[in-house]
């Protein structure tokens, strides 16, 4: 699946959160989103996956122009993970996983089947299936998403911050895992993070946003030695410091 | 079948169950809430039993004149008694007409008509305890001005009335300041002991002799004649009028405070007070009374008052929830559908009920749609608040995922707003058994009845026995309540 977005801007509030945003992900391509808070990363996801007519500008999807007519259709390509996993609190890990392809008529056995599957990718310990999201601890919850975003077989994988907020051994094992698993299963990725390390893991395009504008978008190294903006360099100085 | 065609069948069955029991036409008699006027009510409805042999309904403790004569007018009620000055001053005060015979032209053009006086008079009189009249020198009530620390325990309706408090204090000119508003049974009670000086009595009432009251003498002659009578609708049959008639002149003041001492000393029914009065008068041998025992009132009544909440429950239950819903999805129409709904939660329940009567009669429907009224709001508000206490990251999920409308409801907010939902329902189911209490006033039935009977007859075990069925059934119904959520809601998301 190739994704253009083209001229995006998003006003909130009088705010202008977004402005004149281009952008291009090949199929099979994983680019991160790099920023600080504020710059714009979230919104430009939302947008995206959420409604079309907020934007001014416009996305193709393969070509065509991304409409509401046709958006949950889009969105059933995409698997969507967010800080702190985003699971239905009503629902068990399975439940949570399942609900979108129940919804899609497919049998039963195959989503059993297929859940399983991602369960033991993802590394997802199988007596929490019958849990509810408050029992699970945070990087549980984050597998359980995870699950959630692949049981539909999507063609990119969006991931929110997925990693934030989690202590340092668990999120260390999950990014690990994530991938390994990802690397596995060549699915186009969109990573949004503040975290250059994890961007030059798992992307091999770096977009770096401020301000809801895209600075620059290259290759790590690209962004580390030839920085286009001042803030970049800074970013990265301070990242990548040792003291 | 999904929730809506379902809610539509259910709703046609109580439409249809309602206007089966307006189609039954038997003859009805209404009666207001004192226990006089149980007796004569009673009294018709055993003489047209026995003389035509028709079915006759008598729904006692109707509240006021002004439900009665609504009811009347619309053909709710068929027969009640009533007293010529109240008629006169109350009903037809703006009419300037003062005469029996005027009156009876007046009623004619409503097609109601009136018998001629059953022989008593009932009029209104100021009483004290005769031992503090005696003490202070009262006999009179134009010596009460001079005696202005005097408290006053007056009934509403005689507060209210043209021919009641207001005209009397001009006539006298007291400017007392010390009156409370109460029921005229519960007034009975204060005066007995000492917490009134003065109340506003019926002169054949047997409690004036019972607890040594004085009826002052009414020196200006103020208050008009209160002659019984029995009003009816012109349009029953020659037979039934017939019967009524036979009462004409045939009971005096004595008999009637006789009758009202069986009632209110001797604790006799009035079904039984009635039948006895008919075969001793009459030679009529009456209906068989029927003597209910406790247990089978209490089952009675709690039928009729279940009955009235779970209807008006469920109706604005198939109303609340989408309202609720609306006011989450449409924030402007929210705003004034909440604050609509707010408001009809202030207005007084009796008010309502009055309200109601010229539109919807007598009975169940308009307690029914009065109850359904005061549901909205906590069902309406549980429903809003289900839908919009879910967090802005979780609902972006919901609408990103890709799920069909019909999953992003039914599988989703709609059982994260169910625990918010079911709250609003218990709130609901449990204000509706008290202000259920009221719909007695209307002829609803319900546990206010035997509240409203025990007051009355001054008999606190009554009382009791539709106090604690009724605080039971709001105990019952909030822990049914609890056992649906545990059943309905997910584990997930329950707190308790």
């Amino acid at each position: 699946m190739k994704i253009e977005g083209r001229n995006l801007s998003l006003r909130y509030q009088d705010k202008l959160v977004l402005e004149n945003i281009s952008f291009t992900l090949e199929s099979g391509n994983r680019l991160a989103l790099i920023g600080s808070s504020g710059s714009g990363k979230s919104s430009l996801i939302k947008g995206l996956i959420g409604l079309p007519s907020f934007y001014q500008g416009e996305v193709k999807v393969d070509g065509n122009m991304l409409t509401n007519d046709w958006i949950n259709r889009f969105r059933r390509r995409v698997g969507y993970v967010i800080q702190g996993g985003g699971l239905f609190p009503h629902l068990t890990v399975k439940e949570n996983a399942l609900v979108l392809v129940r919804s899609m008529s497919l049998a039963d056995d195959d989503c059993d089947k297929r859940f399983t599957m991602y369960a033991e990718l993802a590394q997802l310990e199988s007596k929490l299936f019958p849990l509810y999201p408050h029992q699970l601890s945070g990087g549980q919850k984050q597998r359980a998403a995870l699950v959630r975003a692949l049981v539909h077989e999507p063609e990119l994988l969006i991931l929110d911050e997925p990693f934030s907020a989690l202590d340092p051994v668990i999120r260390y094992t999950l990014q690990r895992d994530v991938k390994a698993l990802i690397a596995s299963l060549k699915k186009s990725l969109i990573l949004v993070t503040h975290d250059l390390n994890e961007a030059k893991h798992f992307a091999d395009q770096i977009s770096f946003m401020h301000d809801g504008k895209i600075l620059q978008t290259g290759k790590f190294l690209e962004l580390k030695e030839n920085p286009k903006h001042k803030l970049i360099g800074e970013f990265f100085t301070a990242q990548l410091a040792e003291f | 079948m999904n929730i809506v065609t379902l809610s539509k069948h259910l709703l046609l069955a109580i439409c249809l169950l309602c206007s089966f029991k307006a189609i039954s036409k038997d003859i009805v008699v209404g009666s207001k809430k004192f226990t006089e006027n149980i007796i004569l009510g009673e009294l018709a409805k055993q003489i047209i039993e026995d003389d035509v042999g028709l079915s006759v309904t008598h729904k006692e403790e109707l509240g006021g004149t002004r439900v009665l004569f609504e009811a009347l007018k619309r053909g709710d009620i068929d027969i009640y008694p009533e007293y010529s000055g109240t008629l006169i001053f109350e009903i037809l005060a703006s009419q300037g007409k003062n005469s029996l015979e005027e009156l009876k032209d007046h009623l004619r053009g409503l097609g109601l008509g009136i018998t001629k006086p059953l022989a008593f008079n009932n009029t209104y009189a100021l009483g004290m305890r005769r031992e503090q009249a005696e003490s202070l020198g009262i006999h009179k009530i134009s010596q009460l001005s001079s005696h202005e620390t005097l408290r006053y325990g007056l009934g509403h309706e005689f507060l209210d009335r043209q021919d009641g408090w207001p005209g009397l204090a001009k006539a006298y000119s007291l400017s007392h300041q010390n009156i409370s508003g109460m029921d005229h049974d519960i007034a009975y009670k204060a005066i007995r002991t000492g917490r009134i000086d003065l109340m506003d009595l019926y002169s054949t009432d047997a409690e004036i002799q019972g607890y040594d009251l004085i009826a002052l003498e009414d020196d200006k002659q103020y208050f008009p004649e209160y002659a019984a009578l029995f009003l009816y609708r012109l349009d029953l049959e020659e037979s039934v009028i017939a019967s009524l008639k036979r009462f004409e002149g045939l009971i005096d003041a004595n008999t009637m405070v006789g009758m009202n001492h069986l009632a209110k000393f001797e604790k006799q029914s009035p079904e039984m007070i009635a039948q006895n009065y008919l075969s001793q008068n009459l030679g009529v041998s009456g209906s068989e009374a029927v003597n209910e025992t406790v247990l089978s009132d209490i089952v009675k009544r709690s039928t009729q008052h279940l009955y009235l909440v779970f209807v008006s429950l469920f109706a604005a239950l198939v109303v609340s929830i989408p309202l609720g819903y609306l006011c989450f999805v449409w924030q402007k129409a929210g705003k004034i559908i909440l604050g609509f709904v707010g408001v009809i939660q202030t207005i007084p329940s009796l008010a309502i009920l009055v309200v109601m009567i010229p539109l919807f009669g007598i009975g169940e429907l308009p307690a029914i749609i009065a109850l359904f009224l005061y549901s909205l709001l906590p069902i309406v508000r549980g429903t809003h608040l289900g839908f919009s206490q879910i967090e802005p990251g979780l609902d972006f999920m919901i609408e990103s995922m890709g799920l069909p409308k019909k999953s992003k409801i039914w599988r989703i907010r709609f059982p994260l707003a169910l625990p918010a939902i079911l709250n609003g329902l218990k709130t609901s189911a449990v204000i509706n058994v008290g202000t259920a209490t009221i719909g007695a006033l209307i002829g609803a039935g319900g546990y206010g009845q035997t509240i409203l009977k025990g007051i009355r007859l001054d008999d606190h075990q009554l009382i009791l026995s539709g106090a604690i069925p009724a605080a039971l059934m709001a105990l019952g119904i909030q822990v049914a309540f609890d056992y649906l959520e545990k059943s309905l809601v997910s584990d997930g998301i329950r707190t308790k």
